[in-house]
């Protein structure tokens, strides 16, 4: 009981959005790069983004 | 009367130590409910007592205490302490003793009063620090965690006694500062979908959940969706959740709930900008150094 306590508030600070959201975009990496890479733009309608390669900008 | 004094010893200094410690956490921290029993709470009101009770006693045998920071500071010997206490002690169980030696008792009886509220007096003073430094150590552990020794403290000692309704149904786990909220999608006994904004939970005696009090609450209208689909239309299914009304308050009992699913999510702007970095961080490292992201829309309920 002791230790599920502990584990409960590991895993509850681990799975929040931001880091599902983080652990989602993590997976497409490759695949974000390579668009972006030929394209210059990237959109994912799930995860709500479009990502622009900004040539020498930095982006917003 | 013997047996009186035993149980006034016992409520002074087991039993009401351990409901002062209960009820002031309580105050900032809701804590685990037992149904114990009588010798369970002999025992937790001991080991709750024990700490602060075993500090004035050392405290008081090497002298550390006394003198001014005592209400009655008596200048007595150990013979004439010893000698009050089994004054006392002879009159309360035997009343052919008391008739005997009644002015004796009496003073007897001043003093061992006297003593005990100043031994007692410290004795919860230190009970206020202890009860303090837990609520302390516990509302922490959002920031403390990561110490090695505290990790175990908490793990061993402080987590056991909170509440596991707490830890769930509040941002217990997070920073203050990244003001969170607790969202929640329940799926009720009779097949509703909800979610909303936790703004209460209850308990009941055992201490398990009685019920939440949602705000923002809205139904997902599900036999609405199945209608629509099956005519061909094909709506997001966001456009399917609808505002509960009432005021903005809605209580579901547990009797009602069959599943809970829930979510810490941080304001939409900070959230925006933690994906905006996670890409940027993981594009860098991928080749492609400079990117700007857009979000498309406001995150979703959902999607956070």
């Amino acid at each position: 009981m002791v230790t599920d306590l502990e584990r409960l508030s590991k895993a509850l600070s681990d799975d929040t959005p931001e880091k599902l959201a983080e652990r989602a975009i993590s997976e497409k990496a490759d695949e974000i790069a390579n668009a972006l890479k030929t394209t210059g733009v990237y959109e994912d309608s799930k995860l709500g983004l479009r990502i622009r390669a900004d040539n020498g900008r930095v982006g917003n | 009367m013997v047996a009186l004094i035993a149980s006034a010893l016992l409520g002074l200094y087991v039993f009401l130590p351990y409901i002062f410690f209960h009820r002031v956490s309580s105050l900032f921290i809701r804590l685990k409910k037992f149904q114990r029993t009588k010798t369970e709470e002999i025992v937790a009101g001991a080991i709750v007592a024990g700490l602060p009770f075993a500090a004035t006693l050392l405290l008081f045998s090497i002298g550390w205490i006394g003198g001014c920071c005592v209400p009655y500071a008596l200048v007595d010997s150990q013979g004439q302490k010893v000698s009050d206490y089994r004054t006392v002690f002879d009159a309360a169980y035997s009343d052919h003793y008391f008739t005997d030696h009644e002015q004796a008792t009496w003073d007897a009886l001043d003093r061992v009063y006297k003593r005990q509220t100043d031994f007692l007096s410290w004795n919860y003073s230190f009970l206020l620090m202890e009860t303090l430094a837990f609520v302390l150590l516990t509302k922490y552990y959002w920031n403390l965690k990561e110490y090695g020794i505290y990790s175990w403290f908490a793990a061993t000692i402080l987590l056991p006694a909170v509440s596991e309704w707490h830890i769930l149904l509040t941002d217990f786990t997070f920073p203050p500062y990244e003001k969170r909220s607790v969202k929640a999608d329940i799926m009720s006994k009779d097949d509703m979908l909800y979610r909303g904004d936790v703004e209460q939970y209850f308990l009941d005696s055992a201490g398990d959940l009685s019920g939440l009090l949602l705000k923002n609450a809205q139904r997902f209208q599900y036999e609405k969706l199945k209608e629509e689909r099956k005519s061909g239309v094909a709506k997001d299914t966001e456009q399917y959740w609808r505002v509960i009304l009432g005021g903005g308050n809605f209580y579901l009992p547990n009797s009602n709930i069959a599943s809970l699913n829930i979510r810490y999510t941080l304001p939409s702007r900070a959230y925006g900008r933690a994906l905006r970095d996670a890409v940027k961080r993981l594009m860098k490292l991928k080749g492609v150094p400079n990117v700007s992201v857009q979000q498309l829309r406001r995150p979703r309920p959902t999607d956070q």
